[in-house]
C-alpha cells in the first residue's frame, strides 16, 4: 500500500482517530502501531510479516544474550550482526552472486549446484536490518538497556520508517516508544507543511520532470543532442531528489503526527559546495550510519592517509551494494568513493576547501555535474547502457535540440536554488500565523491544484525498492 | 540565510511567552535537540516555531483531515472512480454483484445507448460507435456469420452492407500485399510462422476464421519511425528496440507505453484514441508494436449495461475485440504494419489463465487484418503449464523474469527486444542515403 494511495490517506485518518483516542494509553498506542505496521507489511506478503517477526525474534534474543552475558558479550555481538547480515544477503543478494560464486565453484572443481531459487526481497529488510544493527551495538555499548519485546518489535517495524527509511537509531528512537506519558502531536504545521511538500514532490514535480523529460531522454538516449541528454541526467537528478526527498517528508509529518521524531535525512543536497557535504545532506541517516558503523570501525582517519582513502572507498562501495544487487549500483558507489578520494587529495595539497574560497558558484557548479555524472549509474541498470548514455553525451554536437527550453529552466533553477532554502520553514511560520478556520481551505487548494497537475497514476518511491 | 535564522531567534527572544505550557515544551525541544542528531539550520529555525504549534489539539488535526480528504474526493471524484475500476475492476459505488446482463445483448443497439459516464469514458464510447460503423464490428459479424451466415445476414441490412465492405477491405489488402511484394522485392514468407503462433496458445478452442492470406514481412526505411504502445512490459522492452533500431539502422521511433495500462479501461487510459492521433500527428510511422495483457483480464463497466462484464463473457469478449480492432483498424488506415506481442506465461494461476484466453482474442483478430503474431514463451523459457523464471542457456541458467512473476529482467527484455528486430527488415532506400 503506497503512503501516497488514497486508500491510505483514507485508512491513515481512521487510525489517527482511534490513535488519538487512546492518548492516555501510551502503550496501547504502541500496540495500535505495532499492529498497523504489521498489517502494512503484510499487504505486501504475508510472508514479509512473517520474515520481520522472525527476524525480531532472533535479533531480540542475541541483544539478551549481549547484554546478560559478561565474558561472551562481543562473540553475541559479532553472532547478532553476523546473523543480520546473512539474512540481508540471502535474501538481496544470494541472487546476484550465484553466477559468480557457481563460476568460482566450477573453477574449483567442486560439484556443488547452487539452487535457483526465487525469492522476493522482503520490504524494508535494508531498513530494519540496519536499525537491528544500531540496536545491538547501542546495547554492546551499554548505551541502552534490553527494551521490552513489543518495544524493540515496533521499533524494527515502525511502518512509517520501515519502508524506505529514514534509518533509526535505537538509542533515539526506543525511548520514544517507551514512553509512559501521554503523547502529543509534535509540531503540527511542520507536520502539514511536509505532508503538502511531499504530495508537491513526488505527485507533481517529480513525476512532471519523469514523464516529460526523463523517461523520453533515457529510452534512447543516442537520438538526442548534447545538450537534451545533459537535460536528461539533470532531470533524472531532480527526480530523485523530489522522490526521495518527498517520501521522507511524507513519512516525517506523519510520524509527527503521530507524536514521533524521525532523524531528518535531506538538507538541501544539491546545495553542497563539495562531495564531502553532499553526502552531510543526502539521505543523511544512510550516509551517517555508515560512517558510525563502517567508516569509524574500519578506522576512519585515525590511521594513515592511505588507509583513510581505502576506508572512504570501502564505506563507499559498501554504500552502493545496499542500494541494490547490481553492478551499476556498486559502480556508483566507487564514483563517490573516488570523488571522496580525490577531493581528499586536492585538499592535502592546495589546502581545504581551495575552490569554495575563491568561487563557491564554481564548486557547487563542479559538485552538481559530477552527482549528475554519478546517478546515469544509478538509473541504468547495466554498463552497456550507460556507457551507450555517454558516448552519446560526448558525439552528439550536431544534432537539433528538442529540449532547450528545459535547460534554460534548469539553469534558472540552479541559480535561484538556493534561495529555496527557506521554502519549508516560511511556509510553515505563515500556517501557524493563519487562522485555523483558513487552514483546511488553504490546504484543499494547494492540493486541488498539485493533483491537477500532477500526471495519473500514483508514483513509486524509488527507494523502496531498496 | 543567517540573518533570516538571527531575526527569527530575535522575534523568539522578544516575544512575551504565551503560558506556561509552552515554556515546558520549548524546553522539551531544546532537550531533544540535544539528544538527536538534526541538521543545524533546520533545527535551530523549528525551534522559533513551536512555541506556535503548541495548542493544536488532535481532534482539531482530526478534523482538519477528514474536511481536507473529503473535500478532495468531492473535486476529484470521477478520477477516483477510474482509479477504483483500474485498481479493484468494479465500482465501488456500485454495490451490485459483477454479473453480465446477458438479455440485453444486442450490441448494435446497446453501445448506440448514451447514459451518465464520466467525460472520458463518454469519448472513449464514441470511439467505439465509431469502429462499429467502420470496420471492427465486422470483424464480429464476421465471426458470426462462420457459425451462422445465412440468418444473421438475412435480419440485418447492416451487417450485410458491413459484410460488403469487409470483403473489399480484404480485397484491397490482398493488392496492397501484392504491390509491396513487389515493391519490397521480398518472397512470400514460409509457413513456419503459422506453427509458431498457433504453439503459444496451446489449450485454444476457439474457432476463427482461418488465415487468407500471411502477414507481409515488416519492412522499414530509415524514413519511417516505430511506435511502441504497451504498459509496464513495454516499458521495458521498448528502450532496448529504440536503441538497437536506432544503432543499427537509424530509424527513430515513439515509445507512449504506460503502466498500468490496456484495453480494458478506456477512461482511465484511451489507447486506441491515443494510438489514433499520433498515426494521423505522424505519418512517417509505418511499424506499431504492441503488447498488452496483465491489466486485462478483469471484469471491467460497459456503456448502456448496469453492471460490470463478467470476465470471458460474450459481452466483455465482444467490447474487448472491438478494441483490438479498433487498434489495427486506425493501423490499416494509416497504412501501419502490427507486430503484436503475446503476452508470456505468469506465474499467478489466474492471471497465467487470463493471458491464455486474452492471447486467443488477440491472436485470432491480427489473423483476420493479416499482422503479425509474435509468440513470447518460448523466447522466455516457459510455457503457459510451467511458469519459469530462467531460460536455459547453455550450462547456465539466466533469470528472464524478476520476482514479481510478470515483468522482465534485463536480459529478458534484451532477449524479447532481439526476437523484435529479428521480425524486422531494413530496406535501403534509393539514392543511397541510408546506412
Amino acid at each position: 500500500m503506497s503512503y501516497l494511495s488514497i486508500e491510505f490517506g483514507l485508512v491513515f485518518i481512521v487510525f489517527f482517530a482511534i490513535y488519538w483516542a487512546f492518548r492516555l494509553l501510551p502503550k496501547f498506542q504502541n500496540k495500535l502501531l505495532l499492529l498497523s505496521s504489521y498489517l502494512i507489511v503484510g499487504s505486501y506478503s504475508l510472508q514479509f510479516a512473517v520474515i520481520l517477526f522472525i527476524y525480531t525474534c532472533a535479533i531480540y534474543f542475541f541483544s539478551v544474550m549481549i547484554a546478560t552475558s559478561k565474558r561472551y558479550a562481543r562473540c553475541w555481538l559479532i553472532l547478532g550482526l553476523s546473523a543480520a547480515i546473512i539474512n540481508l544477503a540471502l535474501f538481496k543478494y544470494f541472487d546476484f552472486f550465484r553466477y559468480e560464486l557457481q563460476s568460482l565453484l566450477n573453477y574449483l572443481n567442486l560439484s556443488i549446484l547452487l539452487p535457483v531459487i526465487t525469492v522476493l526481497i522482503p520490504i524494508g529488510i535494508s531498513f530494519y536490518t540496519f536499525h537491528s544493527v544500531s540496536y545491538l551495538v547501542s546495547i554492546k555499548k551499554k548505551e541502552l538497556s534490553v527494551a521490552k519485546f513489543w518495544d524493540f518489535a515496533l521499533f524494527l517495524s515502525f511502518f512509517p520508517s520501515i519502508i524506505a527509511g529514514p534509518i533509526n537509531r535505537a538509542k533515539t528512537f526506543l525511548p520514544q516508544i517507551a514512553v509512559s506519558q501521554p503523547r502529543a502531536v509534535l509540531e503540527p504545521y511542520r507536520a502539514f507543511t511536509l505532508i503538502v511538500l511531499a504530495v508537491l514532490k513526488v505527485y507533481c514535480l517529480g513525476g512532471l520532470i519523469s514523464e516529460n523529460w526523463v523517461t523520453p531522454i533515457f529510452s534512447n538516449p543516442l537520438e538526442y543532442s548534447t545538450l537534451d541528454l545533459l537535460v536528461g541526467l539533470y532531470a533524472y537528478a531532480m527526480q530523485i531528489y523530489l522522490n526521495f526527498s518527498g517520501y521522507t517528508d511524507l513519512v516525517t509529518g506523519i510520524a509527527l503526527l503521530l507524536g514521533f521524531r524521525l532523524p531528518i535525512n535531506f538538507n538541501f543536497p544539491y546545495l553542497a559546495f563539495n562531495l564531502r557535504e553532499f553526502w552531510d545532506r543526502w539521505h543523511i541517516s544512510l550516509s551517517h550510519w555508515i560512517r558510525d558503523y563502517i567508516y569509524i570501525p574500519l578506522g576512519g582517519s585515525r590511521r594513515s592517509f592511505v588507509r583513510t582513502q581505502i576506508n572512504v572507498m570501502c564505506a563507499m562501495l559498501l554504500s552502493g551494494l545496499w542500494h541494490g544487487a547490481g553492478i551499476n549500483f556498486i559502480i556508483w558507489g566507487a564514483c563517490h568513493g573516488v570523488g571522496i578520494v580525490v577531493l581528499n587529495v586536492l585538499d592535502r595539497y592546495t589546502g581545504r576547501g581551495w575552490i569554495i574560497q575563491r568561487s563557491p558558484i564554481i564548486a557547487r557548479f563542479i559538485t552538481w555535474h559530477y552527482i549528475c555524472f554519478t546517478w546515469l549509474f544509478f538509473y541504468c541498470e547495466s554498463l552497456p547502457d550507460a556507457l551507450d548514455y555517454l558516448t552519446a553525451l560526448s558525439q552528439n554536437f550536431l544534432i537539433n535540440s528538442h529540449y532547450t527550453a528545459a535547460f534554460l529552466s534548469i539553469c534558472v533553477i540552479f541559480l535561484v536554488y538556493p534561495l529555496c532554502q527557506n521554502i519549508p520553514n516560511w511556509c510553515t511560520l505563515q500556517l501557524s500565523r493563519t487562522n485555523r478556520g483558513f487552514l483546511p481551505i488553504i490546504f484543499i487548494f494547494i492540493l486541488w491544484l498539485t493533483i491537477y497537475f500532477a500526471p495519473s497514476g500514483v508514483p513509486n518511491f524509488i527507494y523502496a525498492n531498496f | 540565510m543567517k540573518s533570516k535564522q538571527i531575526s527569527l531567534k530575535n522575534r523568539r527572544r522578544n516575544k512575551p511567552k504565551k503560558n506556561g505550557q509552552q515554556v515546558n515544551l520549548l524546553k522539551n525541544s531544546t532537550q531533544k535537540q540535544s539528544t538527536e542528531y538534526k541538521p543545524k539550520i533546520k533545527a535551530k529555525v523549528s525551534k522559533a516555531m513551536i512555541s506556535d504549534d503548541a495548542s493544536l489539539s488532535s481532534k482539531y488535526i482530526f478534523v482538519l483531515l477528514l474536511v481536507t480528504a473529503i473535500a478532495l474526493i468531492a473535486i476529484y471524484y470521477n478520477s477516483i472512480l477510474i482509479y477504483c475500476q483500474q485498481t479493484y475492476h468494479s465500482d465501488i459505488f456500485n454495490t451490485g454483484s459483477l454479473t453480465q446482463v446477458t438479455e440485453q445483448k444486442d450490441s448494435q443497439e446497446s453501445i448506440e445507448i448514451t447514459s451518465s459516464t464520466p467525460k472520458d469514458a463518454t469519448k472513449g464510447q464514441t470511439d467505439v460507435n465509431h469502429t462499429i460503423n467502420n470496420e471492427s464490428l465486422l470483424n464480429q459479424s464476421a465471426k458470426n456469420s462462420v457459425i451462422n451466415s445465412s440468418d444473421e445476414t438475412d435480419k440485418n441490412p447492416k451487417i450485410i452492407r458491413h459484410n460488403k465492405i469487409y470483403e473489399q477491405l480484404n480485397v484491397i489488402k490482398q493488392k496492397r500485399s501484392e504491390l509491396n511484394r513487389k515493391a519490397a522485392g521480398i518472397p512470400p514468407l514460409p509457413e513456419q510462422k503459422i506453427s509458431v503462433v498457433k504453439s503459444e496458445s496451446p489449450k485454444i478452442d476457439h474457432q476463427d476464421i482461418p488465415l487468407i492470406h500471411e502477414p507481409l514481412p515488416i519492412v522499414v526505411t530509415k524514413n519511417d519511425k516505430v511506435f511502441f504502445v504497451g504498459d509496464s512490459l513495454m516499458q521495458g522492452v521498448a528502450p532496448y528496440v529504440k536503441k538497437m533500431l536506432f544503432k543499427q539502422y537509424k530509424v527513430e521511433s515513439l515509445d507512449l507505453s504506460k503502466q498500468s495500462t490496456g484495453l480494458a479501461y478506456p477512461n482511465a487510459f484511451n489507447w486506441p484514441k491515443t494510438i489514433d492521433d499520433n498515426l494521423i500527428a505522424d505519418p512517417a510511422i509505418k511499424l506499431l508494436v504492441v503488447f498488452w495483457g496483465p491489466n486485462d483480464p478483469w471484469d471491467f463497466p460497459v456503456k448502456g449495461y448496469a453492471k460490470y462484464a463478467k470476465f470471458k463473457s460474450e459481452l466483455w469478449e465482444e467490447q474487448y475485440r472491438l478494441r483490438i480492432a479498433m487498434v489495427l483498424n486506425s493501423a490499416y488506415e494509416h497504412d501501419v504494419q502490427v507486430l503484436w506481442l503475446a503476452v508470456p506465461c505468469m506465474r499467478k494461476r489466474q492471471l497465467n489463465e487470463g493471458m491464455i484466453y486474452l492471447n486467443t482474442l488477440y491472436q485470432s483478430e491480427l489473423e483476420k487484418t493479416q499482422q503479425h503474431f509474435l509468440s513470447t514463451n518460448q523466447l522466455l523459457g516457459c510455457t503457459y503449464e510451467k511458469y519459469s523464471n530462467f531460460i536455459e542457456s547453455g550450462k547456465d541458467k539466466i533469470k528472464v523474469r524478476v520476482d514479481d512473476g510478470v515483468h522482465f529482467t534485463t536480459a529478458g527484455q534484451k532477449i524479447l527486444a532481439k526476437a523484435i528486430m529479428e521480425k524486422i527488415i531494413f530496406k535501403q532506400l534509393e539514392g543511397g542515403d541510408s546506412d
